[in-house]
């Protein structure tokens, strides 16, 4: 049973590294997933197998599900946000005609659909910028932020070590980093990522703003999985995010890249759907 | 919804219109249709006959690519029933005009011999092959992975710098070989992998591509291993990239087997053994993964798929034969007195090794053989001593 058309790049985002891919479902139930990846990552490559399992999971059927792309190598933490940001308001407002550019005439949707929950799953980086747009957004008193909510893999709003980080994604070879110490690397994020910058510091004491007295609940996330043999990121509790399940054998990259012999990454995010 | 049909919107949007697969169908039924057939033979000539040089040349050649490799992904999807069957539609109708003309079978059954064009032929002449699946979503769910592993390798390898240079093109002065002397070393390597991609020259984007490559080629052979359960449709994704894996495979083997070598000169601080396993460990395993993809490990169902179907009334041969365009003879003509038959054939090595290919002679003896060569051997190392300057020469080149 084919329960998701062919992956798809939206149109307006076929650039490398921003493109937006997108999985719509034969029988949409108005609800999504929305997967952003972390440093130096892929729309899709970071979350592989997630786009062949979800289709076959039950509680993903009649989800669209969308793999978002951004530069995670060079670009500013705070830009990258304000670019998801302003994705996630066309994602929301301008739904009907996000779908009619993208969607086969054949497969047409409801004059009225619009979607009632958005499920963030954010990785590493991703889960700083996912943070950072939604706290923006809330700011800005976008009325959609409280149809969202956020799963995090990794996630690097700690701190992260970026050299590291950026030669243990920057390629297929894993043994790569071991090699890597004392090459010429620079980005912005080398300064913004580290535990005590004044971004990430931000991020904490304006999150903690937005969410005393209990309100604003989607700028809490609902799970945090980590990896057991995590070298990249600070794994310390982000505010009042819950307390983090663990995944045993896996590392920073392998920690969202479930395949049909392990299956605990996708399982984490079924449990929250 | 009707969703096989909304399927077939998919694919054709991403496999004919977004490509340059329309415009060579244009042209060639405008050939065809005005019986330009020496126009036809000249555009489709085996490039062994004469070299294909001229920048139009070339682009059409690359444009009837695109358009084989939409015929390969209507296939794939048509045996598993993804899309509706497309005998009667107007597209089904051109490309069967196309695929049944005399010079373009030339061109996918003889010069590039590509088994899904020829598959799709029959289909569209009124065969009817279909892969009846146990499990339809795990079906349905590995062809989701073969879009997207097949998206990937359309944007980002399929029209780069590496597989062109692997198919033996040089980029502004650069070659495979320059590739490979650069992985020598790990500091350049990393920097030049590390480079921002609006940033990046021929180098430090092709090394970006190896990557990728490595990659796509682990990749594959995943989906390859997911998909045993259903032999035909495993050995259809195969041939998918057969260009690479099959007509051009034992070189593309090389080259990345001599490229992977590369890593096992890195020295790590201290020498740590750790280290040293784990690159040797991915040495190992990646030219594992290169020799059973371009090995015919994955051939057997679709060959046995198109003997059956030649067998039958779709023959390619008598097929031809009853064609209008064989009325026309020139240089291309198969004639046999003409041209070689291309046999399966033993070579046989000086070392006592054997081992089968396909050729146009009806034997072949070798001095040397994978089985004794060093190079697959690892037992001595190949020393590169910098014979003609060649190494100083790409050092003037990278500075």
């Amino acid at each position: 049973m084919q329960t998701h058309l062919a992956t798809r790049t939206l149109k307006g985002t076929q650039k490398p590294n921003k493109d937006v891919q997108a999985l719509f479902a034969v029988q949409p139930n108005r609800k999504a997933i929305l997967f952003i990846h972390g440093f130096s990552g892929d729309a899709i490559d970071t979350w592989s197998d997630f786009h062949g399992l979800l289709p076959e999971c039950p509680k993903c059927s009649g989800r669209d599900v969308f793999f978002y792309g951004y530069d995670g190598l060079r670009a500013e933490m705070n830009a990258s946000a304000a670019i998801f940001r302003e994705f996630l308001d066309r994602f929301f407002n301008s739904t009907k005609i996000l779908l009619n550019e993208n969607l086969p005439l054949s497969a047409p949707r409801a004059d009225d659909f619009e979607y009632d929950e958005l499920v963030i799953v954010a990785h590493s980086l991703g889960a700083v910028i996912a943070r950072r747009a939604l706290l923006d957004a809330t700011s800005n008193k976008s009325n959609w932020v409280a149809r969202t909510k956020m799963i995090l893999y990794a996630p690097a709003h700690k701190g992260a070590n970026v050299v590291d980080l950026a030669l243990d994604v920057a390629s297929s070879f894993s043994f790569l980093k071991v090699f890597g110490i004392g090459v010429r690397f620079e980005s912005p994020l080398i300064d913004e990522l580290k535990p005590d910058s004044r971004s990430l510091k931000k991020l904490l004491e304006d999150t903690k703003t937005a969410t005393k007295d209990g309100t604003n609940l989607h700028l809490v996330a609902c799970k945090v999985v980590l990896a057991e043999y995590e070298k990249i990121v600070v794994n310390d509790i982000f505010g009042d995010d819950p307390a983090p399940y663990a995944i045993p054998e896996t590392t920073h990259t392998s920690v969202c890249k479930p395949n049909r012999y392990f299956l605990q990454p996708l399982s984490h995010l079924e449990a929250c759907l | 919804m009707n969703l096989q049909q909304a399927n077939f919107e998919d694919l054709i949007t991403t496999y004919y219109q977004d490509t340059s697969a329309h415009e060579a169908a244009e042209h060639l039924v405008g050939l065809i249709t005005r019986e330009q057939s020496q126009l036809l033979a000249t555009l489709l000539r085996d490039y062994r006959e004469r070299a294909i040089s001229l920048p139009s040349e070339i682009k059409l050649r690359e444009a009837v690519d695109d358009l084989m490799i939409c015929c390969s992904a209507m296939e794939l999807a048509s045996l598993i029933g993804f899309i509706p069957k497309l005998q009667q539609t107007n597209f089904g109708s051109k490309m069967l005009l196309i695929l049944e003309n005399k010079y373009v079978r030339l061109y996918y059954e003889e010069y590039y011999p590509t088994k899904l064009p020829q598959m799709f032929r029959c289909r569209l002449a009124g065969a009817s092959h279909v892969i009846k699946p146990n499990n339809n979503t795990e079906l349905y769910s590995n062809y989701m992975v073969f879009l997207a592993l097949d998206r990937r390798f359309m944007e980002k390898l399929n029209n780069g710098y590496l597989l062109r240079m692997l198919d033996s093109f040089t980029i502004k002065e650069f070659r495979f070989s320059d590739v490979v002397y650069l992985l020598s070393t790990p500091n350049k390597f990393i920097e030049l992998l590390l480079v921002a991609p609006g940033k990046r020259d021929v180098m430090s984007q092709t090394l970006n591509e190896f990557s990728l490559l490595m990659q796509f080629c682990f990749d594959l052979r995943n989906l390859l291993n997911l998909t045993d359960p259903q032999p035909l449709f495993q050995s259809a994704i195969w041939n998918h990239y057969s260009y690479w894996f099959q007509i051009i495979g034992e070189g593309l083997s090389e080259h990345l087997g001599e490229a992977l070598q590369q890593f096992l000169k890195w020295k790590p601080e201290q020498n740590n053994n750790d280290t040293i396993e784990l690159v040797h460990g991915y040495v190992i395993e990646a030219r594992t993964v290169l020799e059973e993809l371009t090995s015919r490990k994955f051939a057997a169902p679709v060959d046995n798929l198109i003997k059956e179907l030649s067998a039958n009334k779709f023959n390619p041969v008598e097929k031809s034969d009853n064609s209008p365009m064989l009325e026309h003879t020139d240089r291309l003509s198969t004639e046999p007195k003409v041209h070689p038959k291309y046999v399966d054939v033993t070579v046989k090595c000086l070392c006592g090794n054997t081992f089968e290919t396909r050729s146009t002679k009806a034997e072949i003896t070798t001095e040397i053989c994978s089985k004794r060569h060093p190079y697959f051997t690892g037992k001595k190392k190949k020393e590169d001593i910098g014979v003609d300057g060649k190494i100083e020469n790409l050092k003037l080149k990278l500075t």
